[in-house]
């Protein structure tokens, strides 16, 4: 109990100095908190995948469902936005289950998931680079409006959509820590470790292996949502393509995946220095090739993150 | 243009050209995969690398492709091996899923790193086989059947390393029990960066062909990740004939859905028959 309202103490500040440096500073500043808050999103929902033992490759197919509902509902039918946030979990959900129920009746697990799930985002792409519905390869954009919240954009301040992320974000948070804390994160726990051990006494490890896909894509397609009205344009390559994949999955595996802070700290890191890197070298792909380096270290490093290294540190210090 | 004969056995050639090369990059995956169960997810990103070896050995030295195939199995044979030795080795009894963050970690690095120093202007070479060779009415693309001959080879040839020779049957025996293979005296670890520097060899070898078809750039190699694991998981893990055959079954699909469904949707079929064939037969086709 201790240990929780100490986060609060952390957590409600960190959130009210985001939003104060979106409003008052400039642009730039802004756009990197907003993108460090939905790619942490993004990623805490991906690290739910990973509870139950689950790697996925391909979770820039739900960020390119939430990406692609929001972009379809307002630039061919004229609705809000916002209706996204009820349709985009429903395919997702509808998408999570088709890919992860079959694997988990027919024992497809490991790398096979992980390729599985590759080959879904792939298959999506491939078909909206081809569908004239989507926009085929230029994708949608969207008609720029006047600021208003039924419209979902904001152009002389990109504040609002920094608390709109925190708001997802903070529930985003409250949902991952409630998962591991009660029954169903041990249920995640036990699949994780030994998938037919778990069955063997009796887990149910279908259910368990169901539900963490099924809200771990959910998340996710909020983000991608959240991506969409920020940068009013979407294609094949910027909301599904194969690097997606990479931004979702790196604040988690740098972070620390099996934290639900990890992806938090791992997306703050992450995210600035890649901007960082754009706003010096201009390059597009130096920051790449940073990514990869840093992969690379932090599976030599710490696998379990920078999380665990800090854990390790404390460890250390204590004993 | 009408349905015919011709077109059939045209669309059917070119899909067992492509297929020869899904089939030669699949036998690398699958030898990796059958000796030390890791998925190597930096396998196409290296035969982008090939192919940029082959352009700058035809640039600056003016090899031919066909010249160059030795040369290039030997330094990526070369390569696989130091690098399974340096930086797969000590990973192996950790969980498998640091070394697919490992070698996708690699692959974004190589990749770029290619990207960076190359650019993205797509390079062509001009072997000294080109032009198209008129066969009973069928028209044959010159390189590509150069190809299909080079790649049908190469596979067996590996398929006769592995089955005659003593280094092959070490193999083998890894990839059928680890602990048995050790117990009977074999160098399990050399055994792994011998098989890590063969497939990435194969890589390598359709990274030179690649250049006979193709200009190059340094995201050729993207359509060939997905592509490549459909190969090894249709072919059933490890199993090394099972691979050359799906290669060459995908390439068909690949070409008749081409010209089908449309050349935008090519790659979407053979994605949807990997997730039809990992979910209903995991073993893959041919598995046991």
């Amino acid at each position: 109990m201790e240990k929780k309202i100490n986060f609060l103490y952390v957590y409600i500040p960190f959130c009210l100095i985001l939003l104060i440096a979106s409003y008052f500073g400039p642009m730039i500043v802004c756009h990197i908190i907003f993108f460090s808050v939905i790619y942490a999103i993004a990623s805490i929902g991906w690290a739910i995948g990973m509870f139950a033992g689950q790697l996925s490759f391909g979770h820039a197919a739900f960020f390119g469902v939430g990406a692609y509902v929001a972009a379809i509902s307002y630039v061919r039918y004229h609705l809000t936005p916002w209706i996204a946030f009820i349709i985009a979990p429903l395919i997702s959900t509808l998408l999570a289950v088709a890919i992860t129920f079959p694997s988990a009746r027919y024992g497809v697990k490991g790398p096979f998931y992980s390729l599985l799930t590759l080959a879904l985002a792939e298959v999506m792409r491939t078909t909206f680079l081809a569908w004239d519905f989507t926009g085929k390869a230029l994708g949608l954009w969207y008609p720029i409006v006047p600021d208003s919240l039924v419209d979902f954009q904001f152009h002389s301040t990109h504040a609002p959509y920094v608390g709109i992320a925190l708001i997802i974000l903070t529930v985003t948070l409250f949902l991952s820590t409630k998962l591991q804390q009660t029954r169903i994160g041990y249920g995640f726990i036990a699949t994780r470790n030994d998938e037919d051990a778990a069955q063997a006494i009796g887990v149910n490890t279908l259910k368990f292996r169901v539900l963490s896909s099924v809200v771990s894509g959910v998340i996710t397609s909020m983000s991608g949502i959240l991506y969409a009205q920020f940068t009013l344009f979407i294609s094949p390559e910027n909301a599904i393509g194969t690097y997606v994949n990479v931004d979702i999955l790196l604040p988690a595996v740098i972070g620390g995946v099996l934290s639900p802070y990890g992806p938090l700290l791992g997306s703050f890191i992450i995210n600035p220095l890649m901007w960082l890197f754009r706003i010096l070298f201009g390059a597009e792909v130096l920051h790449m090739i940073v990514r990869g380096i840093l992969l690379v270290l932090i599976v030599y490093t710490s696998p379990r993150g920078v999380i665990g290294l800090l854990q390790k540190l404390q460890q250390k210090t204590r004993g | 243009m009408p349905f015919d004969s011709t077109l059939f056995l045209e669309l059917l050639l070119s899909g067992l050209f492509q297929g020869a090369v899904y089939a030669l990059i699949g036998t690398g995956l699958t030898l990796i995969w059958g000796t030390m169960q890791i998925v190597n997810f930096a396998h196409c990103t290296f035969m982008t690398f090939a192919a940029y070896v082959t352009f700058w050995l035809f640039t600056l030295f003016s090899f031919d492709p066909l010249v160059s195939l030795p040369v290039v199995f030997a330094l990526f044979f070369l390569m696989g091996f130091l690098f399974e030795k340096f930086s797969i080795e000590p990973l192996i009894g950790k969980p498998r899923e640091v070394t697919l963050l490992l070698t996708l970690g690699v692959s974004i690095t190589i990749q770029n790193a290619i990207l960076l120093v190359w650019k993205a202007t797509p390079r062509l070479v001009n072997p000294v086989f080109s032009g198209f060779w008129r066969f009973y009415g069928l028209n044959i693309n010159i390189p590509r059947f150069v190809g299909f001959i080079t790649a049908t080879l190469a596979a067996l040839l590996l398929h006769i390393f592995l089955t005659r020779t003593i280094y092959g049957t070490a193999i083998r025996g890894t990839c059928q029990n680890r602990t048995a293979a050790y117990l009977m005296g074999i160098n399990v670890k050399m055994v792994y960066a011998l098989s890590f520097g063969l497939g990435m060899a194969c890589a390598g070898l359709a990274g030179v062909l690649m250049c006979l078809f193709f200009p190059i750039d340094p995201f050729i190699g993207d359509p060939f990740i997905v592509m490549t694991f459909t190969v090894i998981v249709m072919g059933g893990l490890g199993n090394y004939m099972g691979a050359i055959f799906s290669g060459f079954i995908l390439g068909i699909i690949e070409y008749f859905a081409a010209y089908w469904i449309g050349s935008l949707l090519r790659l979407t079929v053979p994605l949807l028959v990997f997730i039809v064939v990992l979910l209903l037969r995991p073993r893959g086709l041919f598995g046991d």
